[in-house]
């Protein structure tokens, strides 16, 4: 498999000492990586979903980049970009559980990985939490890329319940740091994952099973972003969905083929155990829902489909999109991603998207945007009406006095008195205004000490 | 007009100034002021930015004046950080030695200190400075630089001071916005030992207390390393607060009777001083002001300021042989060093600015120890330019 990539930064990928020159910074003869998407794994899981990835066939469009604390894991790996993180306690032997040895690794590296995140403008950050190096240094890399300007979606899988409370609780911690870290975070728990599977699946198909999750993930988000669309998600909507609300969220694809394609896609993405769940959509603020169609389906089937799920979603933002692949004669593939309880974007963030994109506003709670090229075309005609207004008229005064006296009697609807705001500066409430209060010891020092410590004044 | 590569900025965006110090360092490596601008601040409260539009302005008008004084172009500048965010401790880093030989080696001191360094950040905190202070070889403690020393465990003994990401940012984002750059942020309490300290004192074990308007800077040295540093969000401003609620009277006017009748201490007995008239507004009756009440206010403020630092401090108190160095606009409080020294039962002294030559009338100035520190730690930081050779030649291109 690795021999197939040309672009292997070493001379031979068995070699020890490949990826040591990615470790040291300055290093300008490795090759970077260009495309605005890139791929990095994490840890040996993500390492391990990225060989999958790698397997059913390169991304066009996309660098994969590898990072772990152990060298030999790295060095199998068929990533075309490599990072090793390696520290004091490591020294390329891998983290060995423990979360604060990958943090340590990955803040070492931060150079070598902000050297291979530059220039992103979508991140996936592949990792399985619970372990040493996937929970300790993937908020790292994913605050790399946030560093580097990139969006940057977390793909994490959670550990099986069986493995213990300590990995459980690492994983946890490891998940609360991703989330702080990255714009959004979709997380595959083993655990579900184990409870969809027939019950005597071998241990190897259960893995695979995650794994190919985790794959599914970054594909259909990425063929969301890149397949030529009919009605074309774009990068900006997603953008405006996701970015700064450091959510979790959940992800699912369903496909239905035949006549009933649509319904068969909408119950069984209602229905899938990562949806049917906890009511995610019920509870969902923002939903992403992505159809690729073959090049024969109706739009009919489609817009059934959406009608279907959207049913669901009572309080989420809507963003659709569609795509054809030329591949998908005759079937019908949805992706949903919901965001749950995150908190609201940043506000000069969404509003600033929200006046590039114009979106609609007349439904606060279920608002439904459907791309750039929609939208723009109402707004910019609103502004040219504007530029036609007349100049008002001359009057004599007569004139006016008659205007006067009709708008006094006639229409309230036109002249309905709107109370002003006033311009005054706010009233101060003191010095401290605007300030945290100086809380010490359990005593607010912001009250006057005398008062507290009763000093009597007389 | 000096030379631009060898000018060093501190810039102070301070609660009650905005303080801009310029330095150069000549071709020998020594650190003379050259100028300094300031202007009132309006957008910091307790130390960290509220208003970022007026703290641009107020930055601005500052470097302004600075330049003018120094007659030199602002490039880039050493931003100073503080607020009750701010904080220091001494942490501890374990390296196992397993060269062959076990020798320690400079790669192993390296690892030692960001072990110590990157353990246990509170969510959303940077480190600002990392400070290496001793290390133990196996169970030899104290020992200054263990490289080449045989071991099998370094531990390294590192004061690491951080703050958080967010409010670190917004100081740097509005300097950023004046087409500034930041050289790289300093813990104001730091540089202001920078000023005021010299090596001696550092050596004897001494506490310098900054006492700010809204924020008041701690760090004590003790054998000539860091022992620990700190700051809390009160301050002047505290001051002022408690005797406008305590006598009653707008801000504006406290502030004024605090420096012009203040003190740290309370009337002794026996003494009676006048009662102060204030210039009554239109229409109201004259008012007077008992000082005996504002001094007891204020006092007592003073000394629940000080014994907050002295409880951070502990037992590294024991250390500050050469005693308490004040700074900061609250060092100019009439009766200042005689409350420092009951609290912390140490000599205490206002601390002028020591080792830079410079205009003589502001060096004495404790309130610009720290912009002047800022500098000063950009000049630590900055190599000496080189004369002439090829680095002059290419100079305008290289830079």
């Amino acid at each position: 498999m690795s021999a197939s990539r040309e672009m292997n930064p070493g001379p031979n990928p068995g070699a020890p000492t490949a990826p040591e020159v990615a470790g040291s910074p300055g290093s300008d003869a490795m090759p970077k990586p260009v495309q605005d998407f890139r791929v990095v794994a994490v840890g040996r899981a993500g390492i391990h979903a990225v060989e999958r990835l790698c397997g059913e066939g390169a991304l066009p469009g996309v660098d994969v980049i590898a990072c772990h604390t152990s060298a030999s894991a790295l060095a199998q790996s068929a990533a075309p970009f490599k990072v090793p993180m390696k520290s004091a306690g490591s020294r390329g032997l891998g983290a060995g559980g423990d979360p604060l040895l990958g943090q340590a690794s990955a803040e070492g590296s931060k150079e070598a990985l902000g050297m291979m995140l530059a220039g992103a403008r979508v991140v996936f950050v592949l990792t399985g939490l619970g372990a040493g190096t996937g929970t300790g240094a993937a908020h790292v890399v994913a605050r790399c890329a946030r560093d580097a300007g990139a969006l940057v979606l977390g793909v994490a899988t959670m550990p099986f319940d069986c493995e213990g409370r300590l990995r459980g609780g690492h994983a946890r911690r490891g998940l609360e740091l991703l989330k702080g870290a990255a714009d959004a975070v979709v997380t595959v728990r083993n655990q579900h994952v184990l409870e969809t599977l027939d019950e005597r699946a071998p241990a190897a198909e259960v893995f695979d099973a995650a794994n190919r999750l985790l794959v599914e993930g970054v594909r259909g988000l990425w063929g969301l972003l890149t397949r030529p669309g009919l009605i074309r998600l774009d990068f900006a909507s997603l953008e405006r969905l996701l970015r700064g609300r450091h959510t979790e969220s959940v992800f699912a694809t369903a496909e239905g083929s035949g006549e009933r394609r649509a319904t068969e896609a909408a119950e069984r993405l209602l229905s899938h155990p990562f949806v049917a769940r906890d009511a995610v959509l019920g509870t969902a603020d923002a939903v992403v829902l992505s159809a690729v169609t073959g090049p024969d389906v109706p739009f009919t089937d489609i817009e059934r489909a959406f009608s279907l799920v959207q049913r669901h979603c009572d309080q989420a933002q809507v963003v659709v999109g569609t795509s054809i692949d030329p591949g998908m004669t005759g079937r019908l593939s949805i992706t949903l991603v919901a965001s749950i309880g995150g908190s609201a974007p940043l506000p000069e963030a969404s509003g600033a998207a929200a006046s590039a994109v114009g979106a609609p506003k007349e439904s606060p709670t279920r608002d439904v945007g459907i791309g750039m090229e929609l939208s723009e075309p109402t707004s910019s005609m609103g502004r040219a009406s504007g530029s036609l207004v007349p100049p008002a008229p001359v009057l004599t005064v007569d004139q006016r006095q008659k205007a006067l006296d009709r708008s006094g009697k006639g229409s309230s609807r036109r002249r309905r008195v709107v109370q002003s705001m006033f311009d005054f500066d706010v009233v101060s409430r003191g010095r401290f205004e605007k300030t945290e209060a100086t809380i010490l010891d359990g005593q607010n020092y912001d009250v006057p000490t005398y008062l507290r410590r009763r000093i009597s004044l007389n | 007009m000096a030379d631009p590569g060898s000018i060093v900025v501190g810039l102070e965006v301070g609660t009650s100034k905005v303080c801009a110090a310029v330095g150069e360092v000549s071709p020998a490596g020594v650190f003379s002021l050259l100028g300094l601008g300031q202007s009132k601040s309006r957008g910091v409260r307790k130390g960290e930015i509220t208003d970022a539009q007026k703290a641009i302005e107020d930055v601005r008008n500052a470097i302004a004046e600075a330049e003018q004084m120094a007659d030199v172009e602002i490039r880039s500048a050493y931003l100073g950080v503080t607020g009750a965010h701010v904080r220091g401790e001494t942490r501890q880093g374990l390296h196992p030695i397993v060269s062959e030989g076990r020798e320690i080696t400079a790669e192993d001191v390296q690892d030692a200190v960001e072990n110590a360094r990157a353990r246990d950040l509170p969510h959303e905190h940077v480190v600002i400075h990392t400070i290496r202070q001793d290390f133990s070889v196996d169970d030899h403690d104290g020992v200054a630089n263990p490289e080449g020393m045989v071991g099998s465990q370094l531990l390294a003994h590192v004061h690491v001071v951080h703050g958080q990401r967010n409010r670190i940012d917004t100081g740097v984002r509005a300097v950023q916005s004046l087409q500034l750059e930041v050289d790289n942020v300093v813990f104001n309490g730091l540089a202001s030992a920078l000023a005021v300290l010299t090596t001696q004192q550092k050596e004897m074990g001494v506490l310098v207390v900054d006492l700010g308007a809204g924020v008041t800077e701690y760090a004590v040295y003790g054998d000539a390393l860091l022992r620990g540093c700190g700051a809390f969000a009160v301050g002047g401003d505290h001051v002022t607060n408690d005797l406008a609620i305590g006598l009653k009277i707008p801000l504006g006017r406290a502030e004024q009777l605090k420096v012009s009748h203040g003190a740290a201490e309370p009337v002794a007995r026996g003494e009676d001083p006048e009662p102060v008239a204030l210039p009554a507004d239109p229409g109201l009756p004259e008012r007077t002001i008992n000082l005996a009440q504002l001094r007891l206010i204020q006092s007592a403020r003073v000394e629940e300021t000080l014994e907050l630092v002295a409880r951070a401090v502990g037992p590294s108190l024991d250390l500050c042989r050469a005693g308490v160095v004040l700074c900061g606009g609250g060092a100019r409080m009439v009766g200042i060093e005689a409350a420092a020294q009951r609290v912390f039962k140490l000599p205490a002294t206002v601390g002028r600015v020591q080792g830079v030559s410079g205009p003589v009338d502001l060096l004495g100035h404790p309130e610009f120890a720290a912009a002047i520190g800022l500098a000063r730690f950009g000049a630590m930081r900055r190599p000496p330019p080189s004369r002439g050779g090829l680095r002059r030649l290419l100079g305008p291109w290289f830079r």
